[in-house]
């Protein structure tokens, strides 16, 4: 044990990261954790300052009535089991915290960890089940930027927040990665299409797009794909050379530092090349993060960002409304499909309208899971859960939710314009054994199904 | 004695009440943070006012929300207790005539056999919240001393104005017992989870707003679907 | 007469004996008169009807040297039979007319029913006891 990997910095250097990563699964990280001293009159303060009426009154005027139960998938998949309930979670962790003043050792703080990291995926269903509106979801997540701050955050969260404040992206890909990977992408497709393109930096641009480094790292198809159908709309697009990925790890980790940084890249990049609008891929977090939230972390007051940021959904049920991009019927899904309303964007920004509309034109037989749009279940994997090892555990458990939902549907594929909800489905499909059931982002689909217009060259390959 | 309790006290802790609960409210109100809590309360009003009222009307209503149709034995227990709870203490006859002696304001009264209902029902309600706490395991594990104080608290008037209203022997002694114990509901509403009175509707109205400025309001097409 | 063992000079006096005792009886004797409020009149009562001690007033008034006036006005027709100024208050105000008036002076006086002691007056066995009795 030579370095001390668990402490209240975040990590803002590339051998933080190294340092990080080198042990294995976090194992020394857990164990300095147990160890680790609490600042109690730093603890204190952080709560008096930023604990304010709302989660205050949350807490206390609490009635114990348990109608939240029954709203939380952890709940549902852990034979109903009371602790899960996120009245009992919250108030055993947030609330014994402010009743105790702060006044608390690693092992309370360790336990709110396990709370706020493996028992909750901030989904934000419970507020729509409580009487008096009290939002759990939100309150973990106030819960884990205090432990962030202090450093009780498991692993995988503190290197992530540490990616982004050094790559400036969720994962290890620095700029020239980005940029050449947006390069090998338009030579492998040249050939299919020759005038495809990934323009950069391209000032007054209509559209700039933003996206998530996984697709850069272990996807650079989705960024062809998007290319494609940027390409094949006539759409005047480019992408940022800086500030071009738009997810934030920071955010499952309680970086509110982190976030900030994240955002003010991405709006700097807007302010740079003056898009009319912007478009994230197809990724949830990312949206909840740059649009919803990010806002604030930017110092915009009115809440909105600085100027129109769609989530992907919205961009395609424009295109195909508009005609833009249209549909081979020949080629639309016969088989059944559902659709997986991603938490982060359909209950938390009401989507759930583009994302129908799209299904309305690329499947004939959709099939609504129950309950379905700004009442459905969280994948299960939300929140940063689908990455944390401690808790796989847990978060394979709360999978059964969603699959139970998907076959109940009949379905045999499931639509997910979501990273984080692509991967718990391909889990559950896996932990589950579950063969028979497909799953997809949008692009990939939209890709093999749409009428290439006229004027546009294309050569099959 | 008797004077005291109906007279300097009974306005005591009725202006204890009023203005305990009018302090919560603001109170409420005052530590709302926008930059803190990332809603920007004073922004985009056209669809944050209808946000806050859709969000709180829609749950005064029996099944109005997927929260209470999905819950319909908390739901049922829930309106029974508080039609009564509600209607009874401003609007009874008994009631009606004090306030208008007492505060000048004329309110219309409840016809006697619905104020007997509403009563009994609400009575019913209490009682059956309170086995509900004991024997559900979701509850077990939830249950506060607070809790059943303010079942207590609510229990105590009801059943005592019952027990007078129907005349049966002493009284003026479960009159008085009613008096004191709806004052002790009064005094101690403000400092008790009996604040909901007036918190329900704040935090309502905040998450009302949150959802209608920040989480979707503008794509939605309308306030949240409850 | 030999046979007559009841004769009249002992009769007579039981007799007389028992007509005083029998006036003397609470209840229906003169010192326990209930008259029934008929101002104000209430179109839909949702409570029974007052009966009013109207003896044990007197009683009470006596004792402190007071007299009819404390609660009835005099009139060119005579003394009047409601309380006070009742009758030249506003008809859906006479109820709480009633309630204030009445109370005050029990709240002055030490004794007698409160507001919060609404059935002691509107008391239920004492209207369905009254019910055909009303003058």
């Amino acid at each position: 044990m030579s370095e001390l990997l668990c402490t209240p910095t975040p990590v803002t250097t590339k051998e933080g990261i190294l340092e990080l990563l080198k042990d294995k699964g976090g194992a020394q990280y857990y164990s300095q954790m147990k160890e680790m001293k609490v600042d109690q009159e730093a603890l204190a303060r952080d709560l008096e300052q930023t604990c304010k009426s709302r989660t205050r009154t949350w807490l206390s005027v609490c009635a114990h009535c348990a109608m939240c139960a029954d709203s939380c998938f952890f709940y549902r998949t852990n034979n109903n089991d009371p602790t899960q309930i996120p009245s009992y979670k919250i108030q055993v962790t947030l609330g014994e915290l402010l009743r105790r003043k702060g006044k608390v050792d690693a092992e309370f703080m360790i336990k709110c960890m396990d709370a706020a990291w493996g028992k909750c995926t901030c989904c934000n269903r419970c507020a729509v089940y409580c009487p008096h509106g009290i939002d759990t979801g939100v309150m973990f997540s106030y819960l884990r930027g205090i432990l962030f701050k202090h450093g009780f955050i498991p692993w995988e969260m503190k290197i992530g927040s540490g990616m982004h404040r050094v790559y400036g992206a969720q994962m290890d890909v620095t700029e020239e990665d980005w940029i050449e990977t947006c390069e090998w992408m338009v030579e492998e497709h040249q050939e299919e299409w020759p005038e495809l393109e990934i323009p950069v930096e391209k000032e007054n641009a209509d559209v700039m797009y933003v996206l998530n480094a996984r697709e850069v790292k272990h996807y650079p198809d989705d960024i062809a794909q998007a290319a494609i159908l940027f390409h094949v709309t006539d759409t005047n697009w480019t992408v940022p050379r800086e500030g071009w990925e738009n997810t934030s790890l920071t955010m499952f980790a309680g970086d509110w530092e982190g976030c900030s940084q994240n955002v003010k890249r991405i709006y700097a990049a807007i302010d740079r090349i003056k898009p009319k609008v912007v478009v994230g891929t197809e990724c949830g977090h990312a949206h909840r993060a740059t649009v919803v939230e990010g806002p604030y972390w930017a110092g915009q007051e009115s809440g909105d960002p600085p100027v129109r940021f769609m989530h992907y959904v919205e961009w395609v049920a424009e295109m195909l409304r508009t005609g833009k991009l249209k549909i081979d019927p020949a080629k639309k899904l016969k088989m059944p499909c559902t659709l997986q309303d991603s938490c982060n964007y359909v209950r938390n920004h009401g989507l759930g309208m583009a994302t129908r509309e799209i299904m309305s034109y690329i499947a004939e037989d959709f099939r609504e899971m129950d309950p379905k749009g700004d009442h459905n279940f969280c994948c299960g994997g939300g929140g940063g859960l689908n990455g944390i090892g401690l808790y796989r555990k847990e978060r394979n458990i709360g999978l059964k939710n969603k699959l139970d939902q998907i076959h109940a549907t009949g379905a045999e594929m499931v639509i997910t314009p979501c990273h984080n909800c692509w991967d718990a489905i391909r889990d559950m499909m896996e932990v589950y054994e579950e063969h028979n059931i497909k799953w997809s982002f949008l692009k990939p689909l939209l890709v093999d199904m749409l009428i290439i217009p006229d004027h546009i060259p294309h050569n099959e390959v | 004695m008797l004077d005291f309790i109906t007279g300097p006290l009974f306005i005591i802790s009725l202006a204890v009440f009023v203005i305990g609960l009018l302090a919560r409210a603001v109170m409420y109100v005052r530590g709302l943070d926008a930059r803190l809590e990332r809603v920007a309360y004073s922004y985009h009003t056209d669809r944050s006012i209808p946000g806050a009222l859709v969000s709180i009307f829609k749950w005064l209503v029996p099944g109005g929300t997927s929260g209470w149709r999905a819950q319909p034995v908390a739901a049922v227990l829930f309106f029974i207790l508080h039609f009564g709870a509600v209607l009874i203490p401003l609007f009874l006859l008994g009631h009606t005539v004090l306030l208008e002696t007492y505060v000048g304001i004329s309110l219309p009264s409840l016809p006697g056999g619905v104020a007997d209902v509403l009563a009994i029902m609400a009575l019913s309600g209490l009682v059956l919240l309170a086995l509900r706490r004991l024997s559900s395991p979701a509850l077990r594990q939830l249950n506060s001393g607070q809790d059943w104080l303010i079942l207590l608290l609510t229990f105590l008037p009801f059943a005592t104005g019952l027990m007078a209203r129907f005349d049966g022997g002493a009284y003026q002694t479960w009159m008085i017992a009613h008096v004191l114990s709806g004052e002790l509901f009064l005094l101690l509403a403000p400092f008790t989870k009996l604040s909901h009175i007036v918190l329900f509707f704040m935090s309502r109205a905040q998450i009302g707003m949150d959802f209608a400025i920040k989480r979707g309001g503008a794509t939605r097409g309308g306030a949240f679907p409850w | 007469m030999r046979e007559k063992l009841i004769r009249f000079r002992t009769t007579l006096p039981c007799l007389l004996l028992l007509i005083c005792g029998l006036a003397l009886m609470p209840g229906a004797a003169l010192g326990n008169e209930l008259v029934p409020v008929k101002t104000p009149s209430v179109s839909k009562p949702e409570m029974p009807k007052v009966f009013f001690p109207h003896d044990k007033h007197v009683e009470a008034l006596e004792a402190k040297n007071g007299d009819c006036s404390t609660c009835h006005n005099m009139t060119d027709a005579g003394m009047s039979e409601t309380l006070k100024d009742v009758t030249s208050v506003a008809a859906k105000k006479q109820v709480a007319y009633m309630h204030a008036t009445c109370t005050d002076c029990h709240v002055k006086a030490g004794k007698g029913p409160r507001l919060v002691d609404c059935r002691v007056c509107h008391s239920e066995r004492t209207a369905s006891e009254f019910a055909g009795k009303t003058k």
